[in-house]
């Protein structure tokens, strides 16, 4: 088990898992429901946030 | 840094079965951070996480009174779940594309590999334009039957998903459209059926291909016998006309069997005989290559025929017999997996039943619980019907639940093989 090949296929996906929170957030928008952006935000951030760390870390 | 196509070229069939296996709980968890803004507590949170990207649409909420965006989410984490995630990042990223053989087949882990194009990306890029496009059919259809368009969207991508979730809290019988339960009723049909036998019909203009798939002959059998015998059910103790009866009864035989979970009437008001009738209907599961979960239907096909054959072994010692499926010899390393599976499939089910059972002090939800969660198919029967909600039950009952949701939507295969002491070590392939 090589946790470096492991660790990259995963935060590739997380990045890109981020990017389908922000669906959610258009709805909110369309919706001017204004207060829903903030937790698909948050979570497309920490997401991205994370894949991208744990990608430069391996 | 390791990136590239080289990387992935490398990658082993256990390394690929623990990434989907983790890809999967990663996924969970960021799901429910969105939730965690609208003060549902940590495993509740993660419950509904589960239950979405599983497509199992067994809920915590005992209020509906959210914005549209957190129905959206619950949603579309169940369109996204209902193909496997694994396959829409073979589908879409080029990364993926040369390790996607066997990812794809790790998430996808039925017991035959059935792909229509030599290359794996090219088959995972069809399913998910075909999963989008009956997706696109059935809003329109549902908006034209009178359905708010918002309702509509969440409700299309729930029902082609398997998944179930609703944004009306009682669900599709919140509509009182028989029109929208009809539409429902064939789109969950086919969201149970193999996707990938519904596009070679789509592509050959053949309908006539599906009466030559001996799953779906299988599928369409249960399916009929266990909706005509609970409408019998039904209409003798008078709950409903004939006409009722053959709608709600097709509705919910369907939606369990395929483990969508949706509701078009509460069946836990049903006779006694009727929700023995869906608790059976709730083992079958739907047809492999499909968005749908539970044992599989190809996999009883080969249960059965492989008992026939013994009994006919036992009365004729010396007889050459093979089981075929759609006119094809399976092998019999095939056959011994699929006997496997079914078995594991039970002993998790009766521990999970156990468990929650000791931990709830109720039978009926211990067992409701276990299955609609190892099945990926929502509601259960009691308070945890489909009106209900499983908000009263123990924080350790949902843990197990949420883990059993997990197993269940791999296929057990991910999830047994991490306890075998020579997965974690650098000579597994």
């Amino acid at each position: 088990m090589r946790l470096s090949y492991i660790v990259n296929a995963i935060s590739l996906m997380m990045m890109y898992i981020s990017l389908v929170l922000l669906l959610p957030v258009l709805a909110a928008v369309i919706t001017k429901d204004l207060n829903s952006v903030m937790p698909f935000i948050s979570a497309a951030v920490l997401s991205a946030g994370l894949g991208y760390l744990m990608r430069e870390l391996v | 840094m390791v990136c590239g196509l080289e990387f992935f070229e490398e990658i082993k069939k256990s390394e690929a079965l623990f990434i989907v296996a983790v890809s999967w709980i990663i996924f969970a968890i960021i799901s429910a951070i969105p939730y965690l803004f609208y003060d549902l507590s940590v495993v509740d949170s993660l419950f509904e996480a589960m239950s979405g990207i599983t497509t199992t649409g067994a809920t915590i909420l005992s209020n509906y009174n959210y914005p549209p965006a957190f129905f959206f989410w619950r949603s579309l984490s169940q369109w996204l779940g209902g193909l496997g995630i694994i396959v829409l990042f073979v589908a879409v990223l080029p990364q993926f594309a040369v390790a996607g053989r066997q990812m794809f087949f790790a998430e996808t882990p039925g017991p035959t590999e059935d792909k229509f194009t030599p290359r794996v990306r090219n088959t995972a890029s069809i399913l998910w334009k075909f999963y989008f496009g009956l997706t696109v059919l059935l809003i329109i259809s549902l908006i034209i039957a009178g359905m708010p368009v918002f309702d509509a969207i969440c409700n299309s991508i729930s029902t082609l998903s398997a998944g179930g979730f609703s944004p009306n809290a009682e669900s599709i019988m919140g509509y009182r459209s028989p029109i929208q339960t009809w539409l429902i009723i064939i789109f969950m049909f086919f969201a149970g059926a193999s996707f990938n036998l519904e596009y070679k019909v789509f592509e050959k203009r053949n309908p006539l291909l599906f009466l030559k798939s001996d799953e779906f002959k299988l599928y369409l059998s249960v399916v009929l016998v266990s909706a005509g015998i609970i409408s019998l059910i039904l209409c003798c103790d008078h709950t409903y006309n004939i006409f009722d009866a053959i709608r709600h009864a097709l509705f919910q035989v369907i939606s369990l069997m395929t483990s969508t979970g949706s509701a078009s009437a509460d069946y836990t008001k049903w006779s006694y005989s009727a929700q023995v009738m869906l608790f059976i209907v709730m083992f079958f599961g739907s047809c492999a290559s499909s968005a749908g979960g539970g044992i599989k239907m190809t996999r009883w096909l080969l249960v059965v025929k492989s008992m026939k054959n013994e009994i006919i072994r036992i009365l004729h010692p010396n007889a050459v017999v093979s089981v075929k499926v759609d006119n094809n010899v399976v092998p019999p390393e095939v056959l011994r997996q699929v006997v496997v599976y079914v078995f594991y499939y039970f002993f998790i089910f009766a521990v999970g039943a156990i468990l929650i059972t000791l931990i709830e002090q109720s039978q009926t939800v211990g067992l409701a619980s276990s299955i609609t969660a190892l099945g990926n198919i929502g509601p259960g029967f009691g308070v945890n019907g489909p009106m209900g909600s499983f908000q009263n039950v123990h924080d350790l009952s949902k843990v197990i639940m949420i883990i059993s949701m997990l197993v269940g939507r791999l296929e057990l295969i991910p999830f047994l093989i991490m306890f075998q002491r020579d997965f974690w070590t650098i000579k597994a392939e």
